[in-house]
């Protein structure tokens, strides 16, 4: 929600009813060019990779945060920096696996569905999956393989929205995948 | 007494109240100035500041001056504002102490006790001054004025209560200041006095209003006190102030009511809620409605009797204002809150008696305010009025359908009772009312008399309110009136009248898309319909409302059933059809057309699949659907191909159809988009471009729309299309939902067909659907038949078995058995029919259809084809094989390919550099069954090999190479090459030095074959040979039919040598080896190695005593610069033709290089001498002959960079000779003829012993 | 309160119509499609004055006395008109609890806001009929307190 010309860590506002406006143009647009909700999560996840693969860069220049030495911290500063400086959220990090490659994101609100009803012939689309791409490709930046997917979302009647995160491996080769 | 001052004046309640002002003491000397007071004193206004921080107001008093009384002061309280004196004057003239002491003081005193017993302290005492009077008085006492004797007695500390008024009679300024400070006086004491009462009286009023919980508190009596305050600002013209009294009391009430309804209620309210007996309307004629007044004071008012009471005085006070709309509008709201708090109060209401009382009270209300106002303002005040008259009309219209004068047959003997009871709730007509002819009582009273006169009335008021609705454009108002009017008709039975009502209230229901008043409309439309008999609009109507899903069931099946049912019985009038729009009865989703390109051959069979979607809920039977084709001639007149056709249409044939969305308005997203395409129209010849343009494809649509909510009711004028090109469909039962019809046609003629219309026809009920968009059409073609003849390879090669393709596009020919195709053979070109041919059916979009055998079988002149039965629009497609002799004869046009011989070939050979095959092409003509004519088709077939030859010679030893070059991209097996003399020389023998096996000869490969020569005797000057070798194409195996040998034809010619020529090459003598830079000695030896022949008879020959001799030139040449040639390089002799005549010469030549050096070359010419005799023809030939020496000197001059001399000599010669001069001429001699025998040969040279440098030239 | 609220399109076509209770419907079509009368005069009446002092709020359209629909129940049409020509009209049962202008002024308020809330929403395409839960609901809020 935020862009600057100079990467400070102070960041330009802007109307968030114009952000999520867009965001939804963009949805419905691709609801109207994809037969089946299916492509259109793919579409929402690729894009968002595409998006995440620059946005950690930004990331990177603007929150000086150094390297995270386990997913843990990693998750904190997804939750605490990252989501905080581009959605103006701090969503909340819970249920962690035993094992700690796995956690959840709960979003109280996510301002991407603010005004959003879903309609009855879209039941199975993930509206905010951008959001899963972004984290995708962004740590995929930072060589961890990682997959994001929701399990409850607002807009399908759940009380919160959550995020689950598993983390996969390590990527070695500092080569992304490319853009897919 | 005087005039004004009795009788006492009675209180009555109207506008000329005033407050009084009591006068005691000279009443003479009061009357004579009263006029004067009375005038003067509104003249100025004052102002008058008031309690309760209200706004001070300026106001022009009057009072209303009465004898002082003792009984006019209230006794406890003032209850009684409007009777209370608010000042009290005293008024005297006297000017004499004694009269003073005898009479006026005691009289002044008792009426101050008399007031101060009464505790009233608003008096005044006025002493008039005459100078007359102090005239004719004498005695002159010390003057002490009256006026000062009265202050000291009366007024102690107020002294200003005692005003001196001097000389009011006269016309004086001092007069006049006198008056103006004693009338300043009057109003302000005046002004106080109003302030106290009032304020006390307020306050007294208040608490009364305080004790309203407690039990014994009575609104009425409250009510009264209120309205006395009320009064006396009306009174003082304050009618702001008189008005929000009566608001204020207003609110009291309804917020008991209220609260009663809520739950608690005052006990006094329970009175009120004795039950309704009078309805008589708002009187709003008097001022104050007196009797009503008293009920309310007598507490016996009812809530509509204290409610019309208020509402009448609030009136009152607002026409004071200038406020009629208010009044209008204050009047509608009062109307529906009595009947609801009625309701609220659980009063009892006779039925229809709220609807008088409100119907008398609006009408009553419009007749006050007309009567105040004139006709312009009441015209722009529609806006304020319009509600009280649909308000009248709506009751009127209860009361109606209440005391069944609705019906056509009247009231019944109840109704009649339930009048009677209504009118006696009236009463009697009031007097004031009773001379108006319009009064709302009669109207009333008239309405309810008849059937007729209510209708009368009704009509009357409807239409008024109607018009003043359009008028104000409220056009939903007004239609919503004429639904009520149109109800009120059709209970009438007279639905002609209520139709345009329901047209017009539809009408605008449809332009903004409200869907229940549509329906509901439409459903008393069709009502109204039918009663008409205007069948098709209520089929139409039917139709639509069965497709109504905002209906029950129940209904939707009765509109259906109705058009069903009429459907069956209409039979009277066959032929006569009702023309529905479909939309309302099915609508039609989509399209689809098997084969899906909707492209299809005359004579074949189209299928068009509808799917439409029943509107109806139950299923319909319907005899015939029909979909109208307009058929128009293919314009692009070219024909299509298969291809075209492929490519013209979208790949699946389904075309979707937008959903009708009928009852909704023409808004933005209900509007069809326009669908524009471009349009280009290529020349069929070269596809270029030769119109272009813009076509908008639903035009229809987008003009319909315009006048769509109209046309919905009325049938819109569907026009039919005469149906020359039908699809039907007969028989087809339409669920509701979505239903699958599908149409075959056979197609007739070629062209284009577009679908226009979609008719169902349920018996004479036609539902149309008059355009189909997006456009929907097929196409029909007709296709010639064809035959294709191509090979299957790129190219084909002459010699070997080759296949070709036929394809037979039966088009629309059919074929039948025994229909053959007759090829008539090209010689050279035969067709190889093997014991099995297969050919394939295809239909013609390529679909295989049957695989059959072929019969073939060909004489030697024709082949004959016989063709499989084969439907039309299909392929044969067969394949056979071909040979084309590889090598046609020397005679054949094409045999220049072959045959080296002709010069101008071997010209032809060189200009080809990358050599292609050589081609031939035969051409076969094709009989055709479908044809009278027949097909020519060429096949062009390329021969695989290049052939050359060469002569060899060793000595007199002869050898013939021919080489065979493969240009093809097959490899070939050679077998049995052989080479025969075809000319008659009978001894002449030739060896072949070849191996027998096959060779193989590979793509771009050669392969060389040689031959020796032998003869014994005198061999011919020429020699004509035929070169022939068997081939086979490497790669099959043995092959069916045994292949043509390739020939090659060509010519040897004198290939007898008959000079041989030796160089010999000596060191100098003692040495044995030549050096560099040393002289040797070339010696050169030309043998004639034969006698006299013929090819040695030409003009070089010269004969003395048969001896003949001829005339050779010869010349050294070194065209490797290896030897430097001395002295003449070339010399003529005259050689002998003798058999081994020899003829030596010698020559110097150095080597120029040393090791082993090839020795120079030695050429033998012609020697021709000029011959002056037929130089003339010869001049002719010497110019050739002279060219093709000149030619070989060319190529030697390439080669040749030493003998510079020699050239120069020839060239002087030759270019001598084109200055005309006789010269004699060079021949070369045919490469056969001179044998040299040191070519090749070499010597060795050894550098010159000085030389440092040692050059070695390898050769 | 409530007993109807209608939210009508610029071209007078309604886009969301509810009233309780439901089977008086078509009585609150035809009086909320006659309203429209009133809310016409008064927008091109004042409409200068709100444009300029940004007033939506149309007041009082005119009250109704209906047995037929509510058995002693004053009704007052009140009409809103947001700047694009979107019309509100609520039909208020005003009988035995008097509203304050200002109460019908949040009512409307809150209207306006949710209806711009459905105007957000992506899947929503302007102009057609409205069928949000969120609205339904909204509008039912307002509509419960009817005795």
């Amino acid at each position: 929600m935020s862009r600057q010309a100079n990467r400070g860590t102070e960041s330009k506002k802007m109307s968030s009813e114009l952000f999520t406006l867009t965001y939804g143009a963009l949805v419905t647009q691709l609801c109207k060019d994809y037969e089946n909700d299916e492509d259109v999560n793919k579409q929402l996840d690729k894009m968002g990779y595409n998006i995440g693969v620059r946005l950690i860069e930004d990331f990177l220049a603007r929150s000086n945060v150094g390297r995270c030495h386990d997913f843990r911290e990693t998750a904190d500063v997804i939750a605490k920096v990252a989501f905080k400086m581009y959605l103006g959220i701090t969503p909340s990090i819970t249920n962690w696996s035993p094992a700690g490659d796995e956690f959840s994101l709960i979003l109280e609100n996510n301002p991407l569905v603010d005004f959003v009803e879903l309609p009855d012939n879209h039941s199975s689309l993930i509206y905010s999956n951008l959001l899963c791409g972004v984290l995708r490709g962004a740590l995929e930046m930072v060589q961890m393989a990682v997959e994001a997917r929701f399990v409850q979302d607002t807009l399908k009647g759940d009380g919160v929205t959550e995020i689950r995160m598993r983390f996969i491996r390590r990527i070695e080769d500092n080569l992304p995948a490319g853009e897919e | 007494m005087a005039a004004p001052a009795e009788p006492l004046p009675p209180v009555i309640y109207t506008m000329e109240n005033k407050p009084i002002v009591t006068c005691a003491g000279d009443q003479n000397l009061f009357t004579s100035i009263y006029p004067t007071l009375s005038q003067q004193l509104p003249r100025e206004p004052m102002e008058w500041r008031r309690s309760y921080g209200r706004a001070p107001k300026m106001i022009h008093l009057e009072s209303n001056f009465v004898q002082f009384k003792e009984e006019l002061l209230p006794k406890e309280g003032n209850k009684a504002l409007l009777t209370f004196p608010f000042l009290h004057i005293y008024w005297t003239e006297c000017c004499d102490t004694e009269v003073y002491k005898a009479t006026v003081k005691d009289d002044l005193t008792k009426w101050q006790n008399v007031l101060k017993a009464h505790s009233s302290v608003d008096w005044l005492i006025v002493v008039v001054e005459n100078d007359a009077k102090k005239k004719n008085k004498t005695n002159i006492l010390p003057r002490t004025s009256i006026v000062d004797k009265i202050r000291n007695d009366f007024c102690n500390k107020q002294s200003d209560r005692c005003v001196v008024l001097s000389d009011p009679l006269k016309d004086s300024s001092r007069t006049q200041e006198s008056w103006n400070a004693f009338l300043t006086k009057l109003r302000t004491s005046l002004l106080m006095s109003f302030t106290k009462n009032l304020g006390k009286f307020e306050d007294d009023m208040r608490t009364l209003r305080e004790k309203r919980t407690e039990p014994g508190w009575s609104f009425c009596d409250y009510f009264m006190v209120q309205e006395e305050l009320a009064f006396v600002f009306e009174m003082l013209q304050q009618f702001e102030d008189a008005l929000v009294q009566y608001d204020e009391l207003d609110a009291l009430f309804s917020q008991y009511v209220v609260n009663f309804g809520a739950g608690d209620g005052a006990n006094w309210l329970t009175f009120f809620c004795q039950p309704v007996k009078s309805w008589n309307g708002l009187i709003l004629r008097k001022p104050i409605d007196m009797e009503k007044r008293e009920l309310i004071q007598r507490q016996e008012a009812t809530l509509l009797d204290l409610r019309s009471y208020l509402f009448s005085r609030q009136c009152t006070l607002l026409l004071f204002l200038q406020r009629p709309w208010e009044v209008a509008q204050r009047a509608l709201e009062l109307l529906h809150n009595c009947v609801q708090e009625l309701k609220l109060l659980e009063v009892s209401v006779p039925p229809g008696a709220l609807d008088c009382w409100v119907f008398l009270s609006c009408l009553e209300v419009l007749q006050r305010i007309e009567g105040c106002c004139d006709r312009a303002q009441i015209d722009s005040n529609i806006a304020h009025t319009v509600g009280l008259w649909s308000y009248a009309t709506e009751k009127l219209k209860s009361l109606g359908y209440l005391c069944g004068l609705v019906s056509e047959k009247g009231p019944n003997s109840e109704d009649l009772n339930r009048i009677v009871d209504l009118l006696a709730g009236l009463g009697a007509e009031r007097p004031e009312t009773a001379n108006t002819a319009q009064s709302p009582y009669k109207k009333l009273k008239e309405a309810l008399s008849s059937v007729e006169a209510f209708e009368k009335h009704y009509l009357e008021l409807s239409h008024a309110a109607i018009e003043m609705h359009t008028s104000i454009g409220r056009t939903r108002s007004a239609r919503l009136v004429g639904k009520d009017l149109a109800e009120f008709y059709m209970r009438k039975k007279s639905p002609q009248k209520a139709e345009i009502y329901l047209q017009g209230a539809l009408k605008n229901y449809l332009a903004e898309g409200w869907a229940l008043p549509i329906t509901h409309t439409r459903k008393q439309l069709a009502e109204c319909q039918k009663h008409l008999g205007q069948t098709e609009n209520y089929l139409q109507t039917s139709s639509l409302l069965a497709s109504d899903h905002h209906l029950t069931e129940e209904e939707r099946k009765h509109f259906c059933q109705e058009i069903l049912s009429f459907a069956s019985r209409q039979t009277d009038s066959p032929g006569h059809k009702i023309v529905l729009p479909l939309h309302c009865f099915a609508q039609l989703r989509d399209l689809h057309f098997t084969p899906s390109n909707a492209v299809v051959h005359v004579g074949g069979v189209l299928s068009v699949e509808i799917t439409m979607c029943s509107q109806m809920p139950i299923p319909v039977y319907v005899e015939q659907i029909a979909i109208n084709v307009h058929f128009s001639i293919e314009k692009n007149n070219y024909r299509k191909t298969a291809e075209w056709l492929t490519k013209h249409k979208t790949s699946n044939g389904i075309i979707n159809f937008p959903v009708e969305t009928s009852p909704f308005p023409a808004s933005q997203n209900n509007l069809p988009a326009l669908e524009l395409y471009e349009m280009f129209e290529r020349s069929p010849s070269d596809n270029s471009l030769n119109t272009t343009g813009i076509i908008c494809k639903n035009v229809h649509m987008l003009l319909r729309r315009q006048e769509s909510s109209a046309s919905l009711e009325t049938p819109s004028g569907v026009a039919l299309e005469d149906g020359a090109h039908v699809l039907k469909c007969s028989g087809v039962t339409l669920e509701p939902g979505a239903n699958r019809i599908t149409f075959r046609t056979q197609a007739k003629e070629p062209g284009t067909y577009t679908l226009r219309q979609l008719r169902a026809s349920v018996g004479p009920v036609w539902f149309v659907l008059p355009h189909l968009s997006p456009r929907v059409q097929y196409d029909v073609y007709s296709q010639e038949p064809q035959l294709h003849v191509e090979p299957l390879a790129d190219s084909l090669l002459a010699g070997i078995p080759q296949k070709v393709k036929f394809t037979v596009t039966t088009g629309h020919y059919t074929v039948k058995n025994g229909d053959s195709l007759q090829l008539s053979n090209a010689e050279a070109m035969l067709i190889l029919c093997h014991a099995e041919n297969r050919a394939v059916i295809y239909s013609n979009t390529r679909e295989k259809a049957s695989d059959v055998s072929l019969r073939v079988q060909s004489s030697d002149k024709v082949t004959s084809i016989s063709l499989p039965a084969a439907p039309a629009y299909h392929m044969i497609e067969f394949e056979l094989e071909v040979l084309s002799l590889p090598s046609a004869p020397v005679t054949g046009g094409d045999s220049s390919t072959l045959g080296v011989t002709e010069p101008h070939r071997k010209h032809k050979d060189t200009q080809k550099a990358g050599y292609c095959m050589a081609t031939t092409d035969h051409k076969v003509s094709i009989d055709c069954p479908w044809s009278i004519y027949s097909t020519v088709i060429a096949l062009t077939f390329s021969v695989p090999f290049r052939t050359t030859h060469s002569l060899l010679s060793a000595g007199t030893r002869k050898y013939i190479q021919v080489c065979v070059q493969n240009l093809s991209e097959l490899d070939f097996q050679l077998s049995d090459g052989n080479l025969v003399d075809t000319g008659s020389s009978g001894d002449l023998q030739l060896v072949p030095l070849n191996t027998k096996t096959p060779q193989h000869i590979y793509s771009k490969q050669s392969v060389f074959f040689v031959w020796e020569l032998k003869w014994t005797r005198e061999p011919p000057p020429s020699l004509r040979c035929q070169f022939s070798v068997g081939f086979s194409p490497a790669s099959e195996g043995r092959l069916s039919i045994p292949l043509k040998p390739y020939t090659y034809e060509f010519q040897v010619e004198n290939f007898f040598t008959l000079y041989s020529v030796r160089a010999e090459i000596l060191p100098p003598s003692g040495t044995e080896h030549c050096r560099t830079g040393s002289l040797c000695s070339l010696e050169v030896s030309i043998t004639r190695l034969s006698d006299l022949l013929e090819v040695d008879k030409d003009e070089a020959l010269t004969e003395s005593d048969d001896y003949f001799s001829t005339k050779l030139m010869y010349e050294v040449v070194d065209n490797s610069s290896n030897w430097a040639v001395c002295g003449k390089s070339s010399g003529v002799i005259s050689m002998p033709v003798a058999a081994q005549a020899t003829h030596r010469v010698h020559m110097e030549v150095m080597p120029l290089f040393a090791g082993y050096l090839p020795l120079p070359d030695v050429r033998l010419f012609k020697y021709l001498p000029h011959h002056s005799a037929h130089s003339s023809q010869l001049d002719a030939d010497s110019w050739i002959e002279n060219d093709s020496l000149s030619v070989d000197k060319h190529v030697d001059e390439q080669l040749d960079s030493g003998s510079i001399k020699s050239r120069g000599s020839v060239h002087s010669a030759s270019s001598s000779e084109h200055k005309g001069l006789p010269m004699p001429r060079l021949q070369a001699l045919p490469p056969g003829q001179v044998f040299n025998s040191s070519t090749g040969m070499q010597i060795l040279v050894i550098p010159s012993k000085d030389d440092h440098v040692l050059e070695v030239s390898v050769t | 309160m409530a007993v109807c609220v209608a939210v009508i399109a610029k071209e007078n076509y309604p886009l969301y119509i509810r009233s309780i209770p439901t089977e008086n419907e078509l009585k609150f079509h035809y009086m909320v499609h006659t309203s429209l009368d009133v809310v016409d005069e008064k927008i091109s009446a004042m409409g200068k004055a709100l444009v300029d002092q940004r007033e939506l709020y149309l007041g009082l359209l005119y009250p109704t006395e209906d047995y037929k629909v509510y058995p002693s129940h004053q009704l007052c049409r009140y009409g809103y008109v947001t700047n694009s020509k979107v019309k509100f009209v609520m039909v208020v049962d005003s009988s035995n609890t008097a509203l304050r202008d200002n109460e019908i002024r949040s009512m409307f308020r809150k209207l306006h806001n949710s209806y711009t809330d459905v105007m957000c929403n992506p899947f929503y395409n302007p102009g057609d009929r409205i069928h949000s839960r969120a609205f339904d609901s909204m509008v039912t809020s307002m509509m419960i307190q009817v005795c």
